[in-house]
């Protein structure tokens, strides 16, 4: 019912601002079932109880009502919206929740906002970065009445909704050939001490597999119990009885859940099958990957998994990207994030606005790459000092890629 | 020597007859056909709206059972010139980005009005919840608190729309009007649709409280569905948006968009979507119409409309026929044994549909024949599965023999080689 996104002509992908995906089968029962996931991908979830019953449990506390919300067109988000809030509350739980079902207030409003940083690079051309702030109105509090002033959270990590095409491929990676490539101590000297985290999914490498990421993707952000996460309430936490007081979605038919294994499944199957934007490899700009290569994004940004079959540009190691990028958290982690996959950037028009890093406060790649910090510091420096055809020569070979 | 030249030339007239000028299709033809059918059938679509909507206003007059059986009618009518403009939805970007107004699914029932807290018969706990639209004239929308002290149109459609423009989407269009009519079906995967009393609407007399603001939402929603079918008729006149939009593509362009509409409707929605999901999640209400168990009729007509626009012919309402030169025509000129098929593949798929029809006539509506444990149930809606899919098949070998170019259906695998 809702957008129907994959049918669209191709024609009109060229110059539009999304990045179309094509269904990877033939007019078939594999085709249908991967049509079947992506009307789940998008199903806008409503309030229990409803007539729908397979459609019903959004919430109580909700920052999207669909997947397709935040993945638009099952590629990144845009902000503010497809940006959300981790948090460490005993009250409001791991996330905020901006959104909740009718006559519940949301957990708060977040009031997003930056302020400016001016990088020089060696040739002194100036590049205005934008460090963002969240501030958040309103916030709930345990006497039961929003916070009037506004609250600045002392543990807070940012997280935007990163593109989902190539996930499938990344799952089926060799454990072992990641674990390959971990240098936590540094012994090649390279200022490069890659970690894996618990698993290879998520912006801290925490989860394990695609069926972890939805599930836990379905509760805390849109509110949906499933297998994994089977509790009704999704992030409400048990000092929440006012959210916890709200009938759920769950019903006998699905095995007591939001979404039952059939239609978890389905889903599942839509997101691991999402095909990479096509790449014309005679596009590519080889001066560029050498400078790639040359100046060392390639130690984290790998490619040749399985002989040369997945190439994503990520080892999917966690890494210490600075204090600039550091969230809040007061943990060990606070300063690394797992390494992105770069494939799929020749999806993005340059014209389009875009988002880049956990908090997708990178607008172009330019300022993507200024960002970076910590083990990544030397590489930035480096890039710093390229020639201005050289940068360029860089970016046109990300931007094809 | 001049039999064998008169042979000749009777040849060559018999072929002229067949394919010569006087009787070939022009691209141009078919799309001016096209958007006749367009134009007629959303000018039906809001003449029949504006019938509900009197239908509506008499309802509310004096609400009594058989005010309200009228209204439903009406509902039901009006769903039948609105199904069959399901076919322009997909490769017309106009209408795609409008649909979700008045066709939005699932519907957020607890958003708008009182809803039963149980499934089915599921639960013994006949109690209902009041945090919606109507019973609230202060109330915290998306997490936004929202003055509903009016239930306007403006309401409705702007200030839900800002809070986000999916809050709208669930509580406008067609399946909300339908949910005040008929109210929740509670009946399950067995017979029987909403049972909503005429009293909800009753001044004198109310039941489920807020008789008012329910009287005033069911008024709010159904202008709003009038007045946004009155911006699709004019979209499609000639200097309106989805006509600029058409006609900027060209002929061949076209002749694409006529048929990724087809495959897209037959193939992704109607096949998966609406009818494949709700067998795989043996979801009682996973179906289209689901308030009046209207199902059936929904994926009727919405075969039917791909019909039409295939074969260039619409009947109207009032009975009239629009119809012109058309694709089927064009195919039996340049691929006749294709042609040949697809009229088979239209057939098969109408008698498929034709048997959802019969079961419900027996009481066995869409709800019934996808229970978990209905296996002739889901043989019946299986065949309609199997022949959209045929059809699917079909309408990408006609964009092959046409050798149309940058067109896609569902974006399947197959139409990549060309």
């Amino acid at each position: 019912m809702k957008l129907h996104l994959f049918i669209i002509l191709l024609s009109w992908c060229i110059g539009s601002s999304s990045v179309a995906q094509d269904n990877p089968f033939a007019i078939s029962e594999a085709g249908l079932d991967y049509l079947t996931g992506q009307a789940l991908f998008e199903k806008i979830w409503v309030t229990a109880p409803s007539s729908t019953r397979a459609s019903d449990g959004l919430g109580p506390l909700y920052n999207a009502r669909s997947c397709a919300e935040c993945h638009f067109q099952a590629g990144k988000g845009k902000l503010p919206a497809a940006l959300t809030l981790r948090i460490n509350s005993d009250f409001l739980g791991q996330q905020i929740q901006s959104s909740a079902i009718a006559g519940l207030p949301a957990e708060a409003q977040v009031e997003l906002s930056y302020t400016s940083i001016v990088e020089t690079l060696s040739d002194s051309t100036e590049v205005i970065l934008k460090k963002p702030h969240y501030v958040l109105n309103y916030i709930q509090t345990e006497t039961g009445r929003p916070e009037r002033r506004q609250t600045e959270i002392e543990e807070l990590s940012p997280r935007f909704a990163p593109a989902l095409f190539g996930m499938g491929l990344l799952e089926v990676i060799p454990l072992q050939e990641l674990l390959d490539k971990e240098d936590p101590k540094d012994h090649d000297n390279d200022g490069i001490s890659g970690r894996a985290g618990p698993g290879r999914f998520g912006w801290k490498a925490d989860v394990i597999n695609l069926e972890q990421q939805t599930g836990k993707a379905l509760s805390l952000d849109i509110g949906i119990s499933s297998e994994l996460f089977p509790n009704p309430f999704g992030d409400c936490t048990q000092l929440q009885d006012y959210c916890l007081s709200r009938p759920n979605g769950a019903s006998r038919e699905d095995q007591n859940l939001e979404i039952g294994p059939p239609g978890f499944a389905t889903l599942l199957y839509f997101i691991r099958n999402i095909p990479l934007p096509v790449v014309n490899v005679n596009n590519m700009n080889t001066s560029g990957k050498e400078i790639f290569e040359n100046i060392g994004c390639q130690h984290c940004h790998q490619i040749g998994y399985m002989q040369g079959a997945i190439n994503p540009y990520t080892d999917l190691l966690l890494h210490d990207m600075g204090d600039a990028l550091a969230d809040s958290f007061d943990n060990e982690l606070s300063r690394e994030w797992r390494t992105p996959p770069l494939w799929g950037l020749s999806s993005y028009q340059e014209n389009d606005e875009q988002y880049y890093l956990h908090d997708g406060r990178a607008t172009n790649l330019l300022e993507a790459i200024l960002w970076h910090g910590g083990e990544a510091e030397a590489a930035k420096l480096a890039f710093k000092s390229l020639s201005r055809s050289a940068r360029q020569d860089l970016i046109n070979f990300l931007q094809s890629i | 020597m001049f039999k064998q030249i008169c042979t000749l030339a009777c040849i060559l007239s018999l072929v002229g007859c067949s394919t010569g000028r006087q009787d070939s299709v022009s691209h141009s033809a078919i799309l001016e056909t096209y958007i006749a059918i367009a134009q007629a059938a959303y000018e039906d679509s809001l003449i029949s709206a504006r019938v509900l909507e009197d239908a509506i206003d008499a309802f509310l007059a004096e609400p009594n059972q058989t005010t309200l059986t009228y209204a439903r009618n009406a509902w039901v009518a009006a769903r039948v010139p609105y199904l069959q403009t399901e076919a322009f939805r997909f490769g017309n970007p106009v209408v795609d980005e409008w649909e979700g107004r008045v066709n939005s699914w699932p519907l957020d029932e607890g958003l708008i009005d009182y809803t039963a807290a149980f499934y089915g018969q599921e639960s013994d706990n006949n109690y209902f919840y009041t945090a919606n639209i109507i019973a609230n004239e202060l109330i915290d929308i998306g997490g936004i608190s929202v003055d509903a002290a009016q239930i306007t149109p403006q309401l409705l459609a702007e200030t839900l729309h800002l809070i986000d423009g999916v809050e709208s989407n669930v509580a406008t269009g067609y399946h909300a009007i339908e949910f005040l009519l008929w109210g929740q079906d509670l009946n399950g995967t067995n017979p029987g649709a909403g049972n909503r009393p005429a009293s909800d609407y009753s001044l004198s007399d109310c039941s489920n409280r807020n008789c008012d603001r329910r009287r005033d939402y069911l008024k709010a929603v159904t202008g709003l569905l009038v007045s946004d079918l009155e911006e699709m008729v004019y979209n499609w006149q000639p200097g309106g948006a989805a006509y600029v939009d058409l006609m900027q593509k060209g002929s061949e362009g076209g002749l694409a968009t006529i048929l990724t509409g087809m495959g897209s409707l037959a193939y992704g929605e109607l096949a998966g979507e609406r009818i494949r999901l709700g067998l795989l999640l043996n979801d009682p209400e996973e179906e289209h119409d689901c308030f009046s168990d209207n199902t059936h009729n929904s994926h009727y007509y919405d075969a039917l409309g791909i019909k039409n626009v295939y074969m260039g012919s619409y009947e109207r309402i009032n009975g009239n026929l629009v119809q012109g030169p058309s694709l089927a025509r064009l195919m039996e000129l340049e691929a006749p044994d294709l042609a040949a098929v697809m009229l088979a593949r239209i057939e098969s798929t109408e008698l498929a549909m034709d048997a959802l029809l019969v079961e419900a006539a027996k009481g066995n509506t869409f709800d019934v024949l996808i229970a978990s444990n209905n296996v002739a149930g889901e043989e019946v809606v299986s065949r309609v599965v199997d022949s959209l899919m045929e059809e699917t098949r079909t309408i990408e070998d006609i964009i092959r023999a046409l050798n149309l170019q940058n067109v896609s259906i569902s974006g399947s695998e197959s139409l990549g080689d060309l």
